[in-house]
Order: structure tokens, then C-alpha cells, then sequence
């Protein structure tokens, strides 16, 4: 009963977390179009969902590298094995809260695995870590595909202004927001393929750990399903909550510019997804943006902010493993059983809700303006930050662009 | 020592890859908008052969994308 109890524990936090994903990562994915008229914030929101959602049952190999290459799960398995994914999970989302309290950006993959890599070394030791997969197909990626990003982005805006240089800029604008509205849509669904994918790996471990299913077996179908709804439900959420919040400061970009910094991003979430290898989205998209500005004008690029990302960078795998360590800890001292999982979750659930409201009595955190979650948002901050966003020369406010049918009360 | 925990070949076909989509994609997508362009530019000066010419490149650069996100799309779900 103990066992099933902390599974179920285990499957919600972890369809939580995809939730919290998907809630964080929508302004990733959308803000490029949005902030160069593209696409509506409502249509960009709606069909990013959509895509994050069509995205998660594209390709499994992800979830694979999860479940199977960063940590061994046959040498967590036993009694506790379930605590130990548990509490991998919840070093995550302790990280992902303070990060966001803090304002600090940082990647909720990064600490998805530095939580689980934390609390099986803490369960078993370092026997339990999958070192080549944990170097080769995480570690190595992680920083290969950012830089990969910048360069090709970089790439993408040189050939886009060496083709179309000398044309009439609006037949030009107008053509380049309707590629936007194909790269975005492939960013979406290139985003709901890796992420989504990160929390089938977790699922298909714990099922794995507790025996409902044999090592090496491919996540079932309803896993696949629960995390694309999970995401596809945070991308949307989280996607009215920048509506009614992004009035405000996004990206200065040209039409090609957010282009090309999409498809730089979506060719290189697609193929890192299809070799299997687990990537941060937003340091990958911030890469391309900041690809597409620098091609521009160097000075176009907050490098300060720049330079927080790759602090947080280096600090969220070692600070995600300490929490999962210590969560384990405090499961172990509790019996080992559900006993430890549930305080742990109910202690969590409220200090969480305190530091909601105790954030929104701060109001928006200060490094974006936005009031949105920072840990996933940074791509707002990297080029430009700072200018009204407008759409047309229309602001785009608290629902939508001013004057548009988007605005409140005007569509009915 | 790095090169034997890598797997270097998945490495290099994913950044070729991702190389080959973007600006592959890049290059289709802005001759689409070249070609649609010119067309406007050359029928309303009345030069009708090359406002043909630069429409079929549009059209070219149109089924070109959709043909490369397909085959990308495909490869993806083919694993």
C-alpha cells in the first residue's frame, strides 16, 4: 500500500512538474512572435499549446535517456527505490520555486536530472550514475546545443538579410511574420517533443523502480499521453498569465529576426530529441535569440543577463542533486516508507502557496517586469529588453494589442 | 577520455543536422519571399517574363519548405 501510495506520489509530482514546465517555457515559445506581430498573443498561446501537446508523442528517445542512461534504475531498485525518484522531483521543483522567487533564470531540465542524479548517489552511492550517459548525452549536449544555436541563428539572419536586402521592407515584414507563424509552430512543437519526453523518462523510472514495468521497457501509452495533456495544460495557462501580464517588455525584433532565431531553435530541440539527448529548451532558444541579435548589432544583446543565465547554468545541477540528497535524507529518517513523501509534499504544497502570495504582495520580480516566473522566461531579456512591446505600432496590453479584436471587449 | 563517454557520431549528426534544417529552412522561406516579392515589383513595372520568373521562384521556395519540414517531421516520428 506504502509503495502504490508513494507512486502515486511520485506521478503526480512528477505531471506537476511538467505542468510547472510548460507554465514557465510559453514565453520562450511565443514571445518572438508575439513581439514582431506574427501572431496574436490569444492564437500564438492557443496553438503553441496545441503543438506542445502533438509535439510529446513524436519521438520517444528522450524519455529514454531518462529513464535509462543517467542513472541505472536496476541499482536503485529495492525498497526505496520510489523515494529515491521522489525525491530527485522534488529537488526540481524546490529549485525551479527558489529560482523564481529569487528571479534567477535557470532550467527546469537541468534540475529534474541534477535532483534525480542527487538523490541516488545520496540512496546508493555513485555506482548508481550512468557516467556516460550522464557526460555524453546530458552534460556534453547541454553545452554544445546553446552555442550550436547562437551560431546558427547567426547564420540564418546573415542569409536572410543577404537575400532579401534590398526589397520593400513591408512585403518583406509581412512574409517573414508568416514564416514566423511555421517556425513558431515548429518551436512548439519541438519544445513539447524534449520537455514533455522529461517527464515520461521520470515516470517510466519510478514504474520501473516500483516493478510495474521490466528495465528497458518504452514508457506505455498513457504516460505518453498524461504528460503531453500536463504540458500542453501549462503552456496555455501559463500563456494567459503573460497575456495579462506582458504589456510590457519583450524582445525588439524584426520579423527575420525572430525567425531565424525560431528555426535555429526548433532545428536544434528536433535534432538533439531525435538522437535522445535531454536539453535545456530555454537555454537553446535564448541561444538563438541572442544569434539572431548579435548577427544585427552586438550591442543589441544584454550580456549581463547573458551572464546570470550561464551562472545559474553552472549552479542548478549541483544545487538541484544537495536538495534531492537532502530530501532523501529526511525520507530515510522518516522510515522509508509514504510517511516521508507525504509531509515532505504537504510542507511543500504549503510553503509554495506562501511564496505565490508572498510574491504577489512583492509584486513582479524585478529582472523582467513581466511578474511572469523568471527561472524560464530569460529569452525576454536578452535582446532589447526594456521597450514597450507593440504590435503595428500598437502596444500590446494587459489582453492583447490595443485596438485589435483581441482587446477586451471587442470580441464579444 | 570525453571523446569515449560521447557518443561523438550522435553529436555530429545532430549539430549537421540542425545545421542543415535551419538554414535550409532559412534560404526556402526568404526566396519564397524574394520571389512573391519581385513578382509584385516586376508586374507593376511591366516586365512580364521576369515577374513569371520570379514568381515560379517564390513557388519553388513554398513547396521547398513544406517538403523540408516534412521530410523532418517524418524522419522524427520514423525515429
Amino acid at each position: 500500500m506504502d509503495v502504490h501510495l508513494i507512486l502515486v506520489i511520485v506521478i503526480v509530482a512528477a505531471l506537476a512538474f511538467d505542468y510547472t514546465n510548460g507554465f514557465h517555457d510559453t514565453a520562450n515559445v511565443v514571445a518572438t512572435s508575439i513581439s514582431t506581430g506574427a501572431a496574436s498573443p490569444k492564437a500564438a498561446v492557443a496553438f503553441a499549446a496545441v503543438l506542445n501537446f502533438v509535439g510529446a508523442f513524436i519521438s520517444i528517445e528522450v524519455a529514454t535517456t531518462i529513464a535509462k542512461d543517467v542513472i541505472d534504475p536496476q541499482a536503485i531498485a529495492g525498497g526505496d527505490s520510489l523515494n529515491v525518484v521522489y525525491s530527485g522531483l522534488m529537488g526540481a521543483i524546490a529549485w525551479n520555486l527558489i529560482t523564481w522567487y529569487f528571479g534567477l533564470p535557470s532550467s527546469s531540465s537541468h534540475a529534474l536530472i541534477g535532483g534525480i542524479v542527487g538523490a541516488a548517489v545520496a540512496a546508493v552511492g555513485t555506482g548508481a550514475v550512468e557516467t556516460a550517459g550522464l557526460i555524453g548525452k546530458v552534460l556534453v549536449p547541454a553545452i554544445v546545443a546553446p552555442i550550436l544555436a547562437f551560431l546558427v541563428a547567426g547564420a540564418a539572419i546573415a542569409i536572410c538579410y543577404q537575400i532579401i536586402g534590398k526589397l520593400r521592407p513591408g512585403p518583406v515584414t509581412r512574409g517573414y511574420r508568416y514564416g514566423q507563424i511555421v517556425s513558431g509552430g515548429l518551436l512548439a512543437l519541438a519544445h513539447g517533443t524534449n520537455d514533455a519526453q522529461k517527464t515520461m523518462g521520470v515516470i517510466t523510472l519510478a514504474l520501473i523502480a516500483d516493478g510495474a514495468l521490466s528495465p528497458g521497457s518504452d514508457p506505455p501509452i498513457w504516460v505518453i499521453v498524461s504528460a503531453a495533456s500536463a504540458i500542453a495544460l501549462g503552456t496555455y495557462s501559463g500563456g494567459w498569465r503573460i497575456i495579462k501580464t506582458t504589456g510590457t517588455k519583450i524582445i525588439k525584433m524584426d520579423a527575420a529576426q525572430g525567425f531565424s532565431a525560431q528555426g535555429a531553435g526548433a532545428a536544434v530541440i528536433m535534432a538533439s530529441s531525435h538522437f535522445g539527448f535531454p536539453l535545456s529548451t530555454t537555454h537553446v532558444i535564448n541561444g538563438g535569440v541572442m544569434g539572431a541579435g548579435v548577427a544585427k548589432r552586438l550591442s543589441a544583446v544584454r550580456w549581463g543577463v547573458a551572464g546570470n543565465i550561464v551562472g545559474a547554468w553552472v549552479l542548478t545541477l549541483p544545487a538541484a542533486a544537495a536538495i534531492g540528497a537532502f530530501t532523501y535524507g529526511v525520507t530515510v529518517v522518516t522510515g522509508g516508507g509514504a510517511v516521508g513523501p507525504v509531509a515532505i509534499s504537504a510542507i511543500s504544497l504549503v510553503l509554495i502557496a506562501g511564496a505565490f502570495v508572498r510574491r504577489a504582495r512583492m509584486g513582479a520580480p524585478a529582472a523582467d517586469g513581466t511578474g511572469a516566473p523568471i527561472t524560464e522566461d530569460a529569452a525576454s531579456l536578452i535582446v532589447e529588453g526594456g521597450e514597450v512591446m507593440t504590435v503595428d505600432g500598437k502596444p500590446v496590453t494587459a489582453a492583447g494589442i490595443a485596438g485589435s479584436p483581441d482587446e477586451p471587449g471587442r470580441d464579444g | 577520455m570525453l571523446a569515449v563517454l560521447v557518443a561523438v557520431d550522435d553529436l555530429l549528426m545532430s549539430v549537421a543536422a540542425s545545421v542543415v534544417a535551419a538554414v535550409a529552412v532559412t534560404v526556402v522561406v526568404s526566396l519564397a519571399i524574394w520571389g512573391t516579392t519581385k513578382y509584385v515589383d516586376f508586374h507593376q513595372e511591366g516586365r512580364q517574363g521576369a515577374a513569371v520568373a520570379a514568381l515560379g521562384v517564390g513557388g519553388l521556395g513554398l513547396v521547398l519548405t513544406v517538403a523540408i519540414i516534412a521530410t523532418g517531421i517524418v524522419m522524427m516520428v520514423a525515429g
